[in-house]
Parts: C-alpha cells; sequence; structure tokens
C-alpha cells in the first residue's frame, strides 16, 4: 500500500499541470484579429437605468450602451449626438435641438419624446433620483423635483418627434455639455412603461448607443458588442467588449501583465513608479481635488487658526512624490485645474491661497491656545482602508506629529459606513474626494454652501453663500466667475477644509488599445472610437 | 497520587526525546527575546517615517542628519548614501535597514519586531483567555451536569453557530477597532470548544473512584472540580490552549489583513503582511519578512502542541 501513494500523487499532479496548460492556452489561442478589447471595470455596475445610477462604474457601462444629444469627444467638446444640430437663443436660455435618424436596439426611432419622458422621469419625485439636480438647470426642474409644479410645467418638451425644445432657468454655458451626461440619456418610453426591470437583463435591455448588452454574468463580467442599429454604426471599430469585475488590484495587474485584460486602472501603489517608468501605466488629468474634512462643529476644529495650523504644516509635495505617485498636482485651493475661468484656467487665475509654512502654523496653534501643541487633544481621523488613503493618512499623522506635537488616531471604517458617518457629521477629520459632473467651478464651489446636501464640514459663512448665489444666478459669465474666485478665497482663508491634491488618474493601456477617451467627467474609459491595431 | 506524578516525569524524558520539539521550543524562545529587545537594536522607532527612502532594499545603509524635537520625534535635515558633514545642533548617523523600508520609509527590523510583540501577545493573552474562561464554564458544566449542563451546552452551541466574520465585523462597528477588540473577539469564541472538551473530560473523570473517595471525605465540590478533576485533565488543556495560541495568531493576522485589526501606525505580523502584499512584485522582502516569521511561529507552536499531546498521552503517538 504506501508505494501506491506516491503514484496517486503524481497523476494528481499531472492532471493539475495538464489542466493549467490547457487553461493557459486557451487564452493564448485567443483570436486577436477580431476587434475585441476586455476592460476591468473593478466591480459590478449597481444599476443601468440612466435615472438611478450615479456612480462612475455604472457611467462608463452606460457611454457605451446610450448616447445623450450629445457625446463628448476627446476634448472634451460636445459633438453631435442623437442630436444633429441645435439653436439657442441670444440669451442662451432656450435651445430646439433638432434629432437625427436614430434607432433603438429593439428597431424602435429614437424620438424627442423619449428625452421628455427620460428627463421628467429623472425629475420626478418618485423615481428619487440623486442625480434629480443634474437637470434643475431647467425651468421647473427643481420646483418639480420638490413637488411644487406638475410635469406640464417644466422647461422640456417634444415639439414633435424631431424636435426637442429646453427651456432653462438661467443661461447655463456647460449646459451642452451635460446633455453627454449618463442621467441626461433618453430611455425608451414604452419599453420602460411596459417593464420597470427592463434595465436589468439583456434580454429586455433597450439602449441607443454605439453598442449593446449581450451578456452580464454578475459579478464576473458585462459582454458587449457592436450595435447594428447605431446611427454611426459604421464608425464603430470595435465588435466586442468585455468589461471584467476583478476588484482585487494585485490580480487585475497580474492580469494585465498576461494579457488577459488590455486596459486596467489604478494599479497597486507599490508599482506605480516602475509601471510609469515602464511607459506600461500613462498618467491622465481628472478634475477632482483629494481633501481633508475638518468637522467645524467640533470644539477644537471650530477654531480657524486650529485648522490652518494643520493645513499648512503638511508638506504636500513630499506625499505626492513619494506615497501618491502619479505626478498629482499640490492643492492650495480648491477648485482643480481644467476648468475654464474668465478667460484662462480658472485655478491659473486664482493660484495659491495659503501657503505650507511650519513655522506660521506653530505660531497659529499658539494662538488658538496651544503653545507647542500642548494639551492638544487626540484628533480622530476617519479614513477607509484602502491603499491610498490609508498611506496618506499615515504620512499626515507623523507630519503633524513632528511638526506640530499633535497627535491623531486614524480610524479606518467601511467605504459604505464612512459615507455614512460623513453625511451625520459624526467625525472630527475625515478624508474626501470631491470630482465633477460638470465642467464649471460651480460644481466645487456650491458643495459647501450653508445648507448643501455635500457639506459635511458643516461650515457656514453668509459672505460665500451671498457669492455662490451670484454664480448660480447672474447671467453675466464674467461676473459669476469673479464671485466664484472671491468665495474660494473666503473658502480657503477660512479652511473648513484642507486641500491636498489634484488627483490624475493611472491607467494602463496595451499598446495595440487605441481610441480610447478618457473622460475628465462621467465615466472611466469611453469606447465609441475605440479599435485595435497590431 | 503517585501514578499522577510519575506520569508528569516520564513526561520531561519523553518530550527530551523530540529534536523537532526543541528546535521548536528554541525558536520561541528566540523570537520572544527578539520581540522584546528587537525594537531596541535599531535606533529607529516603529512609527519614523523617512519618506525619500521608502521601499529600499534589505541592508541598504545611508547617513541621516537630523535634531530632535522635544517631542522625542526628529527632524531630517539630510539623507544621503555619501558621508554628510556634521554641524552644531545636529547630529549625523550612519544607519542601517536591516531588512529593507517599507512604502512610508519605516524600518522593517523595529517594526516587524514591534510586530512580533501585537502577534506573539495577542496569542498568549487568547490562550489565557481561553484557558481560564473554558476550564471553569466547561468544568462547571460538566461537574454539575443535568439541566445546567443543558443550558450551559445550548449557550455555548448557540454562540458557536454565529458566524465569525460577520460577529467581529459587528463589534468593530460597536467598538473602536484596535487591540482590545481583537481580544475581545477572539477570546470571545475561542473558548468554546475549549469548554465543550473540558465538560467531555469532566463528565468521565467525575465517575473515578478518587473522586468518590474524596466525595466520602466530605470536600465540597469546588473542591473537588478544581483539587481533583481539573489537574487531572490537565493533559488535554495544554496541549488544546498551546494549539490556540498559533490559530489566535493568524486569526488576528487575517482580521489585520482585512483592515480591521490594529489601528496604524501601530504594526502586527498580519498588517505588515498587508502592506507588503501590495509590493510583492517590486520589493519582494516586505512580504517575505513577515510572512515567513508568521510561518515558523505556527509551525513551532503547532508542533510544541502535537508533542505535548503525544507526551501526555501514549496512545496518540505516531508509530
Amino acid at each position: 500500500m504506501p508505494q501506491k501513494k506516491p503514484s496517486i500523487l503524481f497523476l494528481i499532479t499531472l492532471i493539475v499541470i495538464g489542466l493549467f496548460i490547457i487553461g493557459c492556452n486557451k487564452s493564448s489561442v485567443d483570436e486577436k484579429k477580431i476587434q475585441q478589447i476586455t476592460y476591468n471595470l473593478g466591480t459590478e455596475p449597481e444599476t443601468l437605468d440612466p435615472a438611478t445610477a450615479t456612480g462612475r462604474i455604472e457611467a462608463t457601462v452606460q457611454m457605451a450602451l446610450f448616447e445623450g444629444l450629445t457625446r463628448l469627444d476627446e476634448n472634451n467638446k460636445p459633438v453631435p449626438g442623437i442630436a444633429k444640430d441645435w439653436k439657442v437663443n441670444k440669451e442662451g436660455t432656450n435651445y430646439i435641438f433638432c434629432l437625427r435618424d436614430a434607432k433603438w436596439t429593439n428597431g424602435d426611432l429614437v424620438t424627442a419624446y423619449d428625452f421628455e419622458y427620460a428627463w421628467k422621469r429623472l425629475l420626478n419625485p418618485d423615481t428619487g433620483a440623486n442625480y434629480a439636480y443634474q437637470l434643475w438647470f431647467l425651468k421647473n426642474g427643481e420646483e418639480y423635483t420638490k413637488g411644487k409644479v406638475s410635469a406640464d410645467e417644466v422647461g422640456v418638451k417634444a415639439l414633435d418627434e424631431k424636435t426637442l425644445e429646453v427651456e432653462l432657468k438661467v443661461a447655463t454655458p456647460h449646459f451642452l455639455s451635460l446633455t453627454a451626461f449618463p442621467s441626461l440619456y433618453p430611455v425608451n418610453k414604452n419599453i420602460v412603461e411596459s417593464n420597470p426591470n427592463w434595465h436589468t437583463k439583456p434580454e429586455t435591455f433597450v439602449g441607443n448607443g454605439p453598442f449593446k448588452l449581450v451578456q452580464w454574468e454578475h459579478n464576473q463580467q458585462i459582454v458587449l458588442a457592436k450595435n447594428p442599429t447605431y446611427w454611426a454604426n459604421e464608425d464603430v471599430k470595435l465588435d466586442k467588449l468585455i468589461m471584467t469585475m476583478i476588484g482585487e488590484q494585485n490580480t487585475e495587474l497580474t492580469m494585465f501583465e498576461t494579457n488577459q485584460i488590455d486596459i486596467a486602472e489604478d494599479p497597486p501603489l507599490s508599482e506605480i513608479r516602475r509601471l510609469l517608468d515602464e511607459g506600461t501605466a500613462s498618467l491622465h488629468p481628472e478634475i477632482s481635488t483629494y481633501f481633508y474634512s475638518f468637522n467645524t462643529d467640533n470644539p477644537v476644529l471650530g477654531d480657524k487658526n486650529v485648522r490652518r495650523a494643520l493645513s499648512m504644516a503638511i508638506d504636500r509635495q513630499s506625499l505626492i512624490d513619494n506615497i501618491a505617485q502619479a505626478s498629482q498636482k499640490p492643492a492650495l485651493a480648491f477648485v482643480p485645474y481644467g476648468i475654464p475661468g474668465k478667460g484662462k484656467d480658472f485655478r491659473e487665475e486664482g493660484g495659491n491661497y495659503f501657503e505650507e509654512n511650519v513655522e506660521k502654523a506653530r505660531e497659529l496653534l499658539a494662538l488658538a491656545g496651544y503653545p507647542n501643541g500642548e494639551d492638544f487633544p487626540v484628533l480622530e481621523l476617519l479614513c477607509v482602508a484602502r491603499g491610498n488613503h490609508q498611506r496618506i493618512a499615515e504620512a499626515i499623522q507623523e507630519m503633524w506629529l513632528k511638526n506640530l506635537n499633535i497627535r491623531v488616531k486614524i480610524t479606518n471604517q467601511e467605504w459604505k459606513v464612512y459615507l455614512q458617518s460623513l453625511i451625520e457629521g459624526n467625525y472630527q477629520i475625515a478624508i474626501a474626494v470631491w470630482g465633477t459632473d460638470y465642467i464649471d467651478a460651480l460644481s466645487f464651489m456650491d458643495v459647501f454652501i450653508s445648507d448643501g446636501s455635500n457639506n459635511v464640514a458643516n461650515w457656514s459663512n453668509k459672505e460665500y453663500d451671498r457669492l455662490i448665489e451670484i454664480a448660480q444666478t447672474n447671467d453675466d459669465p464674467k461676473a459669476r466667475i469673479e464671485a466664484m474666485h472671491d468665495a474660494e478665497k473666503i473658502l480657503i482663508d477660512e479652511m473648513p477644509i484642507m486641500p491636498i491634491y489634484f488627483f490624475t488618474n493611472v491607467n494602463m493601456y496595451k499598446p495595440w488599445v487605441k481610441g480610447v477617451i478618457v473622460p475628465v467627467i462621467g465615466g472611466f474609459q469611453e469606447f465609441r472610437w475605440a479599435y485595435i491595431s497590431k | 497520587m503517585q501514578l499522577y506524578s510519575s506520569n508528569y516525569s516520564n513526561l520531561w524524558i519523553r518530550l527530551k526525546e523530540k529534536k523537532l520539539l526543541l528546535i521548536a521550543l528554541f525558536t520561541i524562545v528566540t523570537l520572544s527575546i527578539l520581540a522584546i529587545i528587537g525594537p531596541y537594536l535599531t535606533p529607529f522607532t516603529y512609527s519614523e517615517q523617512i519618506l525619500t527612502l521608502k521601499n529600499k532594499p534589505p541592508g541598504y545603509d545611508f547617513y541621516l542628519k537630523y535634531n530632535k524635537n522635544n517631542n522625542g520625534t526628529i527632524n531630517i535635515i539630510e539623507v544621503s548614501e555619501e558621508p554628510i558633514e556634521n554641524a552644531a545642533g545636529f547630529k549625523v548617523e550612519k544607519r542601517i535597514f536591516l531588512f529593507g523600508s517599507d512604502a512610508l520609509g519605516r524600518d522593517l527590523f523595529t517594526r516587524i519586531w514591534y510586530g512580533a510583540r501585537i502577534s506573539l501577545s495577542i496569542g498568549l493573552a487568547t490562550a489565557f483567555i481561553v484557558f481560564i474562561i473554558g476550564s471553569i464554564y466547561g468544568g462547571l458544566s460538566g461537574y454539575y451536569g443535568g439541566w445546567i449542563d443543558e443550558v450551559m451546552m445550548r449557550i455555548v452551541e448557540v454562540l458557536n453557530s454565529i458566524p465569525f466574520l460577520l460577529y467581529v465585523i459587528l463589534l468593530m462597528l460597536i467598538f473602536e477597532p484596535g487591540l482590545k477588540t481583537i481580544l475581545f473577539a477572539i477570546g470571545g469564541v475561542y473558548w468554546l470548544p475549549m469548554a465543550r472538551m473540558i465538560r467531555g473530560q469532566v463528565i468521565t473523570l467525575k465517575e473515578q473512584d478518587y473522586v468518590l473517595a474524596a466525595l466520602s471525605l466530605g470536600a465540597s465540590s469546588w473542591r473537588i472540580l478544581f483539587k481533583h478533576i481539573l489537574p487531572n485533565s490537565l493533559g488535554p488543556i495544554l496541549v488544546y490552549t498551546t494549539l490556540t495560541i498559533p490559530e489566535a495568531i493568524f486569526t488576528e493576522a487575517w482580521l489585520s489583513f482585512l483592515g480591521m485589526g490594529v489601528s496604524v501606525p501601530i504594526a502586527s505580523w498580519g498588517s505588515l503582511i498587508n502592506d507588503g502584499i501590495e509590493g510583492m512584485r517590486s520589493y519582494p522582502w516586505q512580504l517575505f519578512f513577515p510572512s515567513f516569521l508568521i510561518t515558523i511561529t505556527m509551525l513551532a507552536f503547532n508542533i510544541i502542541g502535537d508533542s505535548l499531546r503525544d507526551a501526555f498521552d501514549p496512545r496518540f503517538k505516531r508509530k
């Protein structure tokens, strides 16, 4: 008997090795001649319904499955989508969109009625859409969501099958870009009304974008194929698009390096430097800001001098060079680069509003009653246990200890619990990220108005509110921008938040992947113009 | 009583014969000593960061110019691989990262021995908790029998049926994540099998003649349980306790790995592995050292536990 054991073991080993070889072969045999891209989405989209989806994961898939009135090109400029062309009145408050002959995947015509229906559905209080405010630029949009007026009074109307009239509250320069945003995608009225769960299965899913949904294996992958009914289907070169859902960064990187996926994002922090140096990874600007939010309801953090001291005592460039490592830009203000201002870039016009200065920080701390950090209570820094956040928090913890003799305790929470704590104001200092939904400084500045739902710092300033109201309602673009510059100055002077850096995305593309656009807002990747060239 | 003591004197003879056991014991003792003195062997502290010297390989040496803050932290003025000239009010030292540095430029050697303290003390503390609660609970349940036993064992079963991870996550929501919570979580679960095992032992032992003898001499239940029955089941208790240590260390490691462990910048072996796994491709030493140590620690404790079992109960001895 004892002699038999090794041979069985040997056999099992053989089988395992055999399976392994077969498994390996299968992936390498894959024909690369067909136009196919495998992209790692990272996680399961919560929903693909344009009205209720909010995240960038969802937007990435939706961008491939739908098309709005416009679509953003590589320069983030709106180009005609379902709308063939449009007319704007002189004041910039009235738009007439002329639709092209576009079809839904089930063969129906995409009509102006579908847009009207979809937009009113987004605004409808019964839908409960988080992104309803995206359409509050419409006349009576906000009032409808808040139940003050009926749907008929909302400023969107289909004049006939091919013509859509939109009335805005005030001139909104970024409105055209907004029509490319997933929340504003049309939905097929008949389908949505007959089957509320139309968006959950490939069999019932109806879109109008460059790709159609073929397969959705939950938590595994989503398979999209070129949509033959898309209006510009000759122009779409990709036959097949596979979106995998691998959440683990190391697994993702391994799969990328072994050619199992063609596009990957967000590699492990420790590998970023190497991947960038090798040229495997590339940097893509993103309009969002990484910052720490101070809970101003806290007696210690309620003191502006304490907040300023904390903010001035860290070395942002060192955090970027040594930890984040993706050439982010140190943030000495809140609104990131890449947003137009009066003529130039908003950020370049505004410049930096404070400087890092340890000496000055110590003075401010002494002014607040804590000379040399004595008697300063141990504050809690709320963090999520994910690579970047954790390491930066640890480094900042050490910088505060070294420079100000202040101790903070890092508390990790699971992402959803963390969001809850943030919203409830149940924290002292918390990590936070703010990205934009449309390219306008207002999308950053209106966060901190007194009763803003995202004003997690619980900070309030009357002058700030007044300036933001000007930015929201004034028709003169110059006056708007001017008001926002002034408001930002107040925000940074009061420092309810500590800006850290402006983001970049680290993406990896296989050399044969071409034409993929990285949007600065909305989703992660835009595949409409993508193709393979080997 | 004669039988009892001769049993234990044979034990040492039987244990001494095993070379493997001696190696394991030696490993544990060495690790414990290093855990105590290790962090003092280097000029670094476990939380001190030199961001510019992140991810350096083992054996990397450099010169450091610094001055001290009054709270014990240091201000780094200059870091260089070449010797630096000193100036008044500053210090210049040659330093070495024996095991390399981590992603924040902290000395891995210091952190690993600091982590050893945390991990080993979690192991030992859990073993202690399990030993105390398990023997009292199991002893009482087995000794009194009847409905008391019935109720006590049903409680154990109910507690046992709660999924561990779920219960830990709930605990972390209520209490703050940290060392105490981990001890509470691990200790709160690991005594259950111990209590069951001891109950079984007590049920068999309480029918023994020497218990009857003690009873007829008028000994109290308490005395019988703690002076007669429990000492006689010490063998299995000891074996189980020893085997709990590596299990607890490992549980702490994976809790830390899942981000539910000790709070930063405190290190445990688990959190070090978690940090190291990210840089596994480019900086393998960050993963290797803590993994290697946790592996040999678990192996050593398991060997000790197994040998103890063989020694206590010759029937289990492998041929």
